[in-house]
């Protein structure tokens, strides 16, 4: 059974998927589930494309799709796929004021909640508001506020303290 | 740290992310098709597959993958709502404490946002498995249903029972599957819908004619719908379990892990191997480790079984940044089939290191290891910021080749490449296959271009 796609399908996933993709990663911290997700939410969107009526928010409509999509899933091991082994720049010195060192953030990101990961990536990474965050998440403003604080919260913490799953990332195998 | 340093900090990071993959629309295809596919299946009530089924109680996957079409949608429960079952599904008393229980959130037990509304809250199993007590509550934050497990020694009182920390989940209405190792004798229990039929399969096995497939076996059933199978830290990260409905496979996966797997933290050891071409030198042990335990890992055998064939290992294209190097390995299972593995590895200055799967590629019986050519395409990044990545073809042929002629996919004829060893990288091209040649031009084997390496649906190996 062969699937054809719309042309302006092709062209937003042509346009639109680096975008995509990175805000797949900064969710998952994993390049096969963050590829994963994306094909996940790209396929549901291809289903409603020709009812998707305002094209020009189409990027928000996979944004969306995406994040919900990540909330939804089951957290579970892939022991077999890309496998990351990275030491970041960390010195010994006790603290670490801001977070400079490359994938610091992820790494703080992957000890928060799906969903209050995904409030910190809306709302500090795609700036949106949290009126419009919450729209996103199909959730309230006040949840958005809520997560959004205690997100911002666990990060400064863990930011500023240097953890062992900071300071090395173990191969998983 | 303020937010703007935050928004940099996530920018910075969000550049690691892959590119995307220049054929994703064709693997947003391939993944439709499969979905209509289960769609139809439900639809049409899958008479044909289930008469296979029923023919055959062990029915095992093929190595593509391709079955996964014919998987329909798992059985919901509402699981708010569903009533208990277990073996302690009666002692109303006890399963009020379960209910109660805190939900602690392993990285903040204060964060209260954790907690479902305690009159959301749902026992949807309870019981003794065992010499583990075993409880799974189902509850609401923020109107999305979640649902966790409580592990703990046999009759112990609810508030002697721990929550086992990576499985809470947001699809908590289709079936989850967890293996708690941090009890004595630890158990994959799969939660699946009243009538549901639950099987679970040990690891993959690479057979006699070269396939690998996995074959599936009942598990104990201790409720309507819930399915144990005793497993270890060794063997829990090969299962896989599998769930029917009326004779139609609804889900395939692999359980949720809570615990140290695998390897034990701090295990260096280099797994033994053969290395009969005198690459080891350039292939470092780390690097011999992660794919050894790859292959021994999802077949759930031992090096002695497998022989580890060191077959090539050299530098390989890759940013200018990282140590590029790839490694080719050989298997011979019992059986005398066969496994080529190729993975390529980029290092930083750090010692970190990128990983990335190549080939796996099986054979079948009667043939040794070293008789199997291969061609793979390595596309190599450094990880940093600037995403550099490159990508190149690895010809591995039999070590009397002195030239590789690769056949493009357009047709046309491509001058044969100079090999060393009867290897040599080439720049990526569209190339369909490679032939190995000896001096006097006569072809000694030729490879096809080794399937990509299948990222977000269990890698190679089959689910």
């Amino acid at each position: 059974m062969a699937v054809r796609f719309d042309d302006d399908f092709a062209d937003f996933v042509d346009r639109w998927s680096p975008a995509l993709l990175r805000v797949a990663f900064l969710l998952t911290s994993d390049h096969g589930l963050a590829e994963d997700l994306l094909q996940t939410a790209l396929m549901k969107t291809s289903r409603r494309w020709r009812h998707l009526a305002d094209r020009d928010h189409a990027y928000s409509y996979v944004r969306r799709v995406l994040v919900t999509t990540h909330t939804s899933w089951h957290r579970r091991r892939r022991p077999h796929e890309v496998l990351i082994d990275r030491l970041p720049d960390l010195a010994d010195t006790g603290s670490a004021p801001e977070p400079s060192g490359l994938g610091d953030a992820l790494h703080a990101l992957d000890e928060l909640p799906p969903r209050m990961r995904a409030v910190i990536v809306l709302r500090f990474y795609e700036d949106l508001s949290e009126a419009e965050t919450a729209v996103a998440l199909g959730c309230s403003v006040g949840s958005v506020k809520s997560q959004s604080s205690r997100g911002l919260t666990r990060l400064r913490d863990l930011l500023t303290t240097p953890t062992p799953s900071q300071s090395y990332r173990e191969a998983r195998s | 740290m303020n937010t703007d340093a935050l928004r940099s900090a996530l920018h910075r990071d969000a550049e690691l992310a892959p590119r995307p993959a220049r054929d994703l629309l064709d693997q947003v295809a391939q993944r439709r098709r499969r979905s209509t596919r289960r769609r139809i299946s439900t639809a049409a009530g899958g008479l044909a597959l289930a008469t296979v089924i029923a023919a055959s109680p062990l029915v095992a996957t093929s190595f593509t993958g391709d079955d996964r079409a014919s998987v329909a949608e798992p059985a919901q429960v509402d699981l708010l709502n569903s009533p208990t079952r277990g073996s302690l599904a009666g002692d109303t008393e006890l399963l009020e404490s379960f209910r109660q229980l805190s939900w602690r959130d392993p990285s903040d037990p204060e964060d209260r946002s954790a907690q479902p509304d305690l009159d959301t809250r749902n026992v949807v199993f309870a019981g003794d498995i065992g010499d583990t007590r075993v409880a799974s509550v189902a509850g609401t934050i923020d109107g999305n249903t979640f649902i966790t497990w409580f592990t703990g020694t046999a009759g112990a009182p609810a508030d002697r029972l721990q929550e086992v920390g990576s499985s809470r989940a947001g699809v908590a209405a289709s079936p989850r599957a967890t293996i708690d190792l941090d009890v004595p004798n630890p158990i994959a229990i799969v939660r699946g819908a009243p009538g549901d039929e639950i099987e679970f399969s040990p690891a993959a096995q690479l057979n006699r004619d070269g396939t690998i497939t996995r074959t599936y076996q009942a598990g104990t059933d201790i409720a309507d719908g819930i399915t144990i199978w005793p497993t270890t830290s060794t063997a829990a990260p090969a299962l896989a379990f599998r769930i029917s409905r009326d004779n139609i496979v609804t889900t395939q996966s692999r359980p949720d892990i809570n615990g140290d797997a695998g390897r034990a933290a701090g295990d260096t050891t280099v797994p033994s191997y053969v290395d009969p071409r005198g690459y080891a030198p350039a292939a470092d042990g780390r690097f011999i480790t992660t794919m050894v335990d790859e292959v021994t890992t999802n077949l759930q055998l031992t090096t002695d079984q497998l022989v580890p064939t060191l077959l090539w290992a050299g530098p390989v294209p890759g940013p200018d940044t990282t140590r590029n190097t790839a490694v080719v390995l050989g298997y011979t299972a019992p059986n005398g089939a066969t496994l080529i593995q190729e993975t390529a590895f980029a290092e930083d200055s750090t010692g970190g290191y990128l990983v990335v799967p190549g080939a796996l590629q099986p054979f079948p019986a009667g043939t040794a290891v070293g008789d199997h050519p291969l061609l793979v395409r390595n596309v190599v990044g450094d990880g940093t910021a600037d995403q550099v990545v490159v990508t190149s073809l690895l010809a591995v042929g039999p070590a009397t080749a002195t030239q590789a002629r690769l056949t493009p996919t357009d047709g046309t004829e491509a001058l044969p490449t100079q090999l060393t060893g009867g290897a040599a990288t080439l720049d990526d091209q569209d190339a369909a296959s490679v032939d190995f040649l000896d001096d006097a031009g006569a072809v000694l084997a030729t490879a096809p271009l080794s399937p990509a390496y299948r990222y977000g649906v269990g890698g190679s190996w089959p689910q």
